[in-house]
């Protein structure tokens, strides 16, 4: 496996190509740590993921955390093409769905898992998107599961989508708080728009988190301080399509109730919740997929709530949050609009 | 008369010269040091194209078709010349680098490995997308 | 009319002139050897300048086109042994070398270690340009810290072996009567 993960730099999505072509040319992929440090960068989740961690047996945690990603991230993956009955038995499916049924419990119905076939539908993340015809989306929607449905439905086509990378970091965090013989000191752990900050950097500093800017996709709309923390971020800059000669944008989030990309007058929301609160991960990927959905209609009760910030970007550049350690870039265009 | 009958061996002029040139070499060193961050990588070119870029956190072999019989080693942080089908073998005599600026050059093989550092991104750990 | 450079000067005969540039080419090529040997830690085909002496040497006792026919014999010898890379770069560096000191020498009266200094400097920099055309990038500049401080080295070194040699020179094979 150690062939597979190299480490380049997440800085130049450039040098990725020239770097695969570095790694298949490479004659042997040893690992060994550099003073206490070891990262990796991988293709998992669907994405470009890096992970560091520091501290003793640092390069040993890393190749635990690197294999329990991919292992994970495979057995998400078979949900695109199964249905529930065709997937092998996986304890990855059912902890995933329970943990998401809770938050669907406590939060309301936010994530709907069985609307897999939906997604398969538009394809938005897949290579031939397409704007289905209304029958279409009205037959995949009369067979859709309730999101709290208990008993996976045999026929039903899974899309842990926007639980997947929360539940990932959670397991992650684990790993890392598992204090055997080994002793990490801190660990970054991205999945691109998931993020785990494990532990306490050297002298104590934050765990500086930059929010991509959400209207064009490059730089930064502003920067995020915390301390341990797990942080998720949802959007319609990253995963959308267009179809050919129009102006129209389909994001790759569903809405469960009209069976279409969801409308929302927000463009990025951001959910921090502290690494203490026990299975933060999944809970902040969760909210922030839900917060981004619900606009900013629905903003001021998430604002409200205790155990987790938020930062909200709306379309036009207004930002809501209730982060302290937040960086706007206002002269990016960024302005609070609630602070 | 001749130029040469009367010239000196050393000058007072010429010690202060010759220790600004050395002075000039050290902070050239020192400089780039004082840019030398905790991501240095190395930029392998050849002929002026640049081949690959490699971290120096990891350790491993690598090699590429322009470069020809060249294998390059990252170990420890550093990076070296571990095999070359150069004459003189110059290149793999180098040694390890690590700090930015720091360099390899292969003139037979047309290659120079580069330390670089890693653009500060305004301090950010990491980018949520 | 026919264009001629005079290699060897009035006031040396025929026989004094060959076994001194044959002397100095010797002397040429045995440093040559002799500093590849503290060359380890600098690129293909760099020297710190060290054979420059014989060069030097040719500056004070012959005439400047007699050095500079040296100076090419001396990459000939480079390309011959050590192939055209190696011998472009000597080249380079050995002119850039001849040039400063067939000034400083000639023109002022700046002294043996200045010179040689200036001149291991030149050669350095000279191989550095040379290396840089060749491999098309800036960074072989980052050796210029360790060249500079090896050439100081070395220049001051080629300085006092100078200050000893010439004199001596001058009583083996005569003053070479070049009056300002």
């Amino acid at each position: 496996m150690a062939g597979l993960f190299f480490r380049l730099h997440h800085l130049h999505h450039k040098i990725i190509g020239i770097a695969s072509a570095a790694a298949s040319a490479a004659l042997f992929c040893s690992c060994s740590a550099v003073g206490n440090t070891a990262s990796s960068q991988s293709f998992v989740f669907d994405t470009y993921s890096q992970v560091t961690v520091c501290g003793s047996d640092s390069e040993d945690v890393l190749s635990e955390v690197e294999s329990i990603l991919s292992e994970m991230s495979a057995g998400f993956e078979l949900c695109y093409d199964m249905t529930a009955a065709e997937l092998p038995q996986n304890r990855l499916y059912s902890d995933c769905l329970s943990k998401t049924h809770e938050l669907n419990r406590r939060y309301g119905n936010g994530i709907n898992v069985f609307c897999g076939k939906l997604t398969k539908l538009w394809g938005i993340s897949a290579e031939s998107p397409k704007v289905p015809a209304d029958e279409e989306i009205a037959a995949v929607l009369a067979e859709l599961p309730d999101a709290l449905t208990e008993t996976i439905p045999p026929g039903a086509m899974l899309d842990f989508g926007a639980v997947s990378k929360g539940y990932a970091c959670d397991k992650v965090f684990e790993i890392l708080e598992k204090n055997d013989t080994k002793d990490i000191d801190y660990g970054i752990i991205s999945l691109s728009s998931t993020t785990l900050m494990y532990g306490k950097k050297p002298g104590g500093k934050p765990f500086r988190t930059g929010l991509t800017n959400p209207l064009t996709g490059e730089g930064y709309a502003g920067i995020i301080e915390t301390e341990a923390a797990f942080i998720s971020t949802s959007g319609g800059y990253e995963r959308y399509f267009s179809p050919e000669g129009t102006d129209d944008k389909y994001c790759h989030i569903m809405d469960m109730t009209t069976g279409r990309p969801v409308e929302t007058d927000l463009a990025s929301a951001t959910v921090i919740v502290p690494a203490d609160v026990p299975d933060g991960g999944i809970l902040s990927d969760f909210l922030a997929t839900m917060i981004f959905s619900e606009g900013t209609e629905n903003i001021d009760k998430w604002l409200a709530c205790e155990d987790f910030r938020v930062t909200a970007v709306s379309a036009d550049g207004g930002v809501y949050s209730n982060c302290e350690g937040l960086e706007l870039n206002e002269s990016g265009g960024f302005y609070y609009e609630y602070k | 008369m001749n130029i040469n009958e009367d010239r000196k061996l050393i000058r007072a002029r010429d010690i202060v010269l010759i220790a600004a040139v050395l002075a000039a070499a050290a902070a050239v060193y020192f400089v780039t040091g004082i840019f030398s961050g905790d991501k240095p990588y190395a930029v392998i070119s050849c002929g002026g194209e640049t081949i690959a870029e490699i971290s120096l956190d990891r350790s491993g072999d690598y090699s590429f078709p322009e470069t020809g019989g060249m294998v390059f080693t990252v170990e420890n942080g550093g990076i070296s010349v571990r095999e070359s089908g150069c004459p003189d073998k110059i290149c793999m005599r180098t040694g390890s680098v690590s700090r930015a600026g720091e360099a390899i050059i292969c003139v037979p093989n047309r290659t120079a490995v580069t330390v670089k550092n890693a653009p500060d991104e305004d301090g950010v750990d990491v980018v949520l997308r | 009319m026919k264009m001629m450079i005079k290699f060897r000067p009035d006031s040396i005969s025929a026989a004094r002139y060959t076994a001194l540039m044959g002397l100095l080419f010797a002397v040429s090529a045995a440093l040559n050897w002799l500093e590849s040997l503290f060359s380890a830690f600098l690129p293909a085909g760099m020297r710190i300048g060290l054979s420059n002496i014989a060069v030097m040497l040719a500056i004070l006792c012959v005439n400047v086109p007699s050095a500079l026919l040296l100076t090419v014999l001396k990459s000939c010898f480079v390309l011959m042994t050590r192939g055209a890379t190696a011998g472009a770069m000597s080249l380079c560096g050995s002119l850039a070398a001849f040039i400063v000191t067939a000034l400083l020498f000639r023109k002022t009266k700046a002294s043996y270690v200045l010179t040689s200094v200036l001149a291991a400097l030149a050669h350095s920099m000279g191989q550095l340009c040379a290396a840089c055309m060749l491999l098309k990038t800036a960074s072989v500049f980052a050796y210029f810290p360790v060249l500079a401080a090896s050439s100081a080295a070395a220049g001051v070194l080629t300085g006092v072996a100078l200050k000893v040699i010439f004199p001596e020179m001058v009583k083996a094979f005569g003053s070479t009567g070049h009056i300002r």
